[in-house]
């Protein structure tokens, strides 16, 4: 049990940081309309859907722990924002049927206005002079958008590793 | 319950570490950390950037589509280009004007005879967030990189140096809303401040009311403040705002630059950025002792 415990997180750390340098490099070449979408939100909300509150938070924390490190912002921003993100998943987990694609994409757009929304909050609290029209309009709407169409690629990607992870039924 | 209490605990401990991380980031004391961890990241970072050009590449060499659209970028860097020159030129006219009349004084002090001396680096990964316009190079202290120098383009000013690691260094774009810088008008002389939008446009503000400004007149760094040389091109103005009830009008600038394709930049290393808090610093302990 420990040992897949350790094998699991081991994969965590992998997909996230290589989810943050995929987002680092590749995202100039995936841009839609000036935005990219945050993959590896994406990958905390999904495996937070998948998994629950626990396993979702261990991800929220090293997937914004690797967004800081690799970000110019200020450390902490993102890792309390994807915790954030982690514990409204985490309410919601267990109080809905079954871990289909709908309730993921459901999710999706709503979670990524808290992330972005919530660390634009703290950017503008140390400083940042923010538009907040211009800010919905032209980011935090699109990549919401973009977002979504994005879990609908990565959700079944995250299934097929929970079920080679912890073989259990589910359905899908 | 107690499953639920060591949750809360461990979640509390969590955030009360990052709150930690982030202050001890503000003090300048996680800087170390983060510059380690970016200079291990850079192989893998330009490993992956070159699969993205290359993959970029491919696909444009495909689609006819993107041919025509590699046609119209090519003709926009032409014209950014020439208008670079153009502004040179106008540059150079008044410089003349002005040398003439200084040229006793330069041959009295040569001295003060400049000369630019920059870094070629490539662009391997940019901000890994919608929120903020960095981006990531390939030369760091080992080539004599260092905090506040500006960074270049053929086409005109891309920002600044924030952070520098061993072999990579991180730039704040002109676009990003943190960025500031003191510009000039090139025909009017008016003078005011470029800053950068969260949509990624630029915004010159602080424009005194009686200064007259048109859409197509170009933008230069003025040097005022000491963070950016003079005379570098920031932009177009495509829309003036002005409304009588304002103390300052303000004006849309269009960027020679384009971001979204930023490969190969120059550091310029010879300029030194006046870091007033230090003089300021300074200049009251000479006057204390």
């Amino acid at each position: 049990m420990r040992r897949r415990t350790a094998i699991s997180n081991l994969i965590s750390v992998a997909i996230l940081v290589g989810a943050t340098l995929l987002q680092t490099t590749l995202s100039p070449f995936v841009k839609f309309n000036g935005v990219h979408p945050d993959l590896v939100l994406v990958l905390v909300i999904g495996w937070g859907i998948l998994r629950g509150p626990e396993e979702g938070l261990v991800w929220a924390l090293v997937g914004g722990l690797s967004l800081d490190f690799m970000s110019g912002a200020p450390f902490g921003i993102f890792s309390l924002t994807m915790l954030l993100v982690a514990i409204v998943i985490g309410l919601i987990h267990g109080r809905t049927f079954g871990s289909s694609i709908i309730l993921p994409l459901f999710l999706t757009f709503p979670l990524s206005l808290l992330f972005n929304g919530v660390a634009l909050f703290f950017l503008t609290l140390l400083g940042r002079s923010i538009d907040w029209t211009t800010a919905f309009l032209s980011v935090l709407f699109p990549v919401g958008m973009l977002n979504i169409a994005t879990m609908l690629l990565v959700f079944p990607l995250l299934y097929l590793l929970d079920r080679w992870l912890n073989p259990h039924p589910l359905s899908f | 319950m107690t499953a639920a209490r060591n949750r809360q605990l461990y979640l509390g401990l969590i955030v009360a570490l990052i709150i930690l991380g982030f202050v001890l980031d503000q003090l300048g004391y996680l800087a170390p950390l983060r510059a380690i961890v970016q200079t291990a990241l850079v192989p893998l970072q330009e490993s992956l950037t070159t699969a993205g050009e290359e993959m970029s590449v491919w696909t444009r060499q495909t689609e006819n589509v993107e041919a025509l659209q590699a046609r119209a970028a090519e003709l926009e860097a032409l014209n950014n280009r020439l208008m670079v020159e153009n502004v040179g030129l106008v540059e150079l006219e008044r410089e003349n004007e002005q040398l003439r009349q200084l040229l006793n004084y330069t041959r009295t002090n040569p001295q003060f005879t400049y000369q630019a001396t920059s870094v070629k680096v490539r662009s391997i990964g940019v901000d890994p967030t919608n929120l903020l316009y960095f981006v990531i190079v390939d030369k760091g202290a080992r080539d004599g990189i260092a905090k506040g120098m500006p960074v270049i383009t053929d086409r005109g000013l891309v920002g600044r140096v924030t952070a520098v690691g061993a072999n990579s260094a991180q730039v704040l774009m002109l676009i990003d809303p943190a960025s500031s810088v003191n510009v000039l008008v090139q025909n009017s002389r008016a003078v005011g401040v470029v800053r950068g939008n969260i949509d990624g446009t630029l915004l010159m503000e602080r424009i005194p009311q009686g200064d007259q400004l048109n859409p197509g007149d170009i933008v230069l760094t003025s040097g005022l403040g000491g963070n950016f040389p003079n005379k570098l091109v920031i932009g177009q103005v495509t829309e003036v705002i002005r409304r009588d009830q304002d103390m300052f009008q303000s004006a849309r600038i269009r960027p020679t630059v384009d971001f979204g394709k930023l490969e190969t930049m120059l550091i310029i290393t010879s300029f030194e950025p006046v870091d007033f808090e230090t003089e300021i610093l300074n200049a009251q302990e000479d006057g204390n002792q």
